[in-house]
């Protein structure tokens, strides 16, 4: 379905072209998905040594030609802090070997560090030291490599690979065991994956004008060049000293952009904003009891939805049905989703030191 | 344009090799301008961040060289006049956030079989714009084989 819809927004693109509503290029020029190879076939202008132009050929090789799946799980320990586990599946319709599972996530995870920043004085050791320790930061299956890629805006790149190059997960098969720890509550989140190409991807000279538009879109290509698949990611990040106010504040805020996700209904959203809100007055006043029993009542709502939603260890994120008497009726609150915000508001509860109710 | 700096001298990467008559040579370095090493801090330091990568990853096999550079930028950017003619159009290369690594058949190249593992790693870092770096394989097949590497996710 994944490789369907990247062919369609593609193919639409490609329409475009010859109308010249989108983008402006030379005569010849295009990006055209072959619909039996899955391939992209590239047109440019290239200017040559003498300054002539010619129109050349090359062939994009998609590492998408994979259906991935993704089951998280996540649970606090005693310190607060949220401990993330994946299990990744390739669908039998997955026409390449899945060998990139990654995050992007806008904080960093527990146990990483940063590269020096001062290139030119950083030691050997100083550097091996950093990387020792953001593979300890990860856990990584037997086979795979994990890595973490830290920037100056505090954001991290989480990557495992296969070591052995031509391996990993095959189109039926899955694997279990990638993980890390974070201090920050789930949301939903994009896992991104790749598969190994069929081809190798270059250009027989210097490739397009880099100013050109056929370039851009080229280098979009490049750019865009995995599958992605919800997941429960960090993307709440907890205020210290802890304030359920705040707290609450970030989980609603989140919660809202799932309605454009079509994972939450707009109007079980409003019946949950109303007890956010509740509950966000409530710890503002300093009213522990009251914030929790609105917590409690979110919480049953969304048990009303999904009746498993508070189990920890559940890794099935369909059931799109959800747990109604009626079977047939499509759940207000998507599964995943659904655990995510049950969690979140436990995690909440737990905090103000009131879970035993749980 | 301003802000270009030569490129720091690094462990991970090699600015020079012997040129055959005892002595050293800037690589790419052809005689028609001084200096092909320039780039900006930010696609200084992502070049050393990727090829601190390769060079942990790799060092224990010896049959793997430190990454080669060739062509940065010039000094004041612009157009890379690669022949001394202004005529040459080495494509990119104008901003000091691109540059060329040797992937060609010499033993100082990066091995054909670590293609597809240089890209990921190129990818693998996340730059703070939200993109990461791009290795493309310019000139296929050729003796002048190499990695044009858009360091900080845009050729220009």
């Amino acid at each position: 379905m994944i490789i369907l819809f990247r062919s369609i927004v593609i193919f639409i693109c490609v329409l475009l072209f010859p109308l010249g509503v989108t983008f402006a290029l030379e005569p010849g020029e295009g990006i055209v998905l072959d619909p039996v190879t899955g391939n992209y076939m590239l047109t440019y202008s290239e200017v040559l040594e003498d300054g002539s132009k010619v129109l050349t050929h090359g062939t994009f090789f998609p590492a998408t030609k994979i259906a991935p799946d993704i089951k998280s799980k996540f649970h606090s320990d005693r310190t607060g802090a949220v401990i993330y586990s994946y299990s990744v599946s390739s669908g039998v319709q997955s026409r390449q070997i899945l060998d990139i599972f990654r995050f992007d996530l806008f904080n960093k995870v527990v146990g990483s560090q940063d590269l020096p920043t001062n290139i030119q004085t950083a030691t050997l050791e100083q550097v091996a030291a950093v990387f020792d320790a953001n593979k300890l930061a990860l856990t990584t299956p037997p086979g795979w490599d994990g890595f973490i890629s830290t920037n100056e805006s505090g954001a991290s790149r989480i990557t495992w690979d296969p070591i052995k190059s031509g391996t990993g997960i095959r189109p039926g098969e899955s694997q279990q065991g990638f993980g890390f720890v974070s201090q920050n509550l789930p949301g939903v989140g994009a896992a991104q994956f790749k598969g190994i190409r069929d081809g190798r991807n270059g250009f027989s000279g210097e490739g397009p004008d880099p100013t050109s538009d056929i370039s851009k879109q080229i280098q979009d290509l490049y750019k865009n060049d995995f599958v992605t698949s919800s997941a429960a990611v960090p993307t709440i990040a907890v205020p210290t000293p802890f304030d359920p106010a705040v707290t609450l504040e970030r989980i609603q805020t989140h919660t809202h952009t799932w309605i454009g996700m079509q994972l939450l209904d707009p109007a079980f959203s409003a019946q949950l904003d109303r007890s956010f809100q509740s509950a966000i007055s409530a710890y503002r006043l300093n009213q522990p009891k009251v914030g929790k029993k609105q917590i409690q009542t979110m919480r049953e709502l969304i048990k009303k939805e999904h009746a498993d939603a508070d189990r920890e260890d559940d890794n099935d994120d369909r059931g799109e049905q959800g747990d109604h008497d009626d079977k047939n009726k499509r759940a207000l609150i998507d599964k995943l989703a659904a655990r995510i915000l049950d969690f979140d508001l436990k995690y909440v509860t737990k905090r103000m030191g009131g879970d035993k109710d749980d | 344009m301003d802000g270009l700096e030569t490129i720091p001298a690094s462990q991970f990467y090699a600015l020079t090799e012997p040129d055959g008559r005892g002595g050293v040579k800037v690589i790419g370095d052809n005689g028609n301008h001084s200096g092909n090493h320039y780039l900006t801090s930010d696609a200084a330091s992502q070049l050393w961040r990727l090829a601190a990568t390769y060079y942990f990853k790799y060092r224990q096999d010896a049959s793997v060289p430190l990454l080669h550079l060739n062509d940065a930028s010039l000094m004041w950017g612009g157009r890379f006049d690669a022949n001394g003619n202004w005529a040459d159009p080495h494509a990119g290369h104008r901003k000091g956030t691109v540059i060329d690594i040797r992937a060609n058949a010499l033993p100082t190249a990066i091995p054909e079989g670590l293609f597809t593992d240089f890209e990921d790693m190129a990818d693998k870092t996340k730059l703070a714009n939200g993109t990461s770096a791009i290795a493309q394989l310019h000139h296929v097949g050729l003796p002048t084989q190499h990695y044009h590497v858009l360091l900080l996710g845009v050729d220009q």
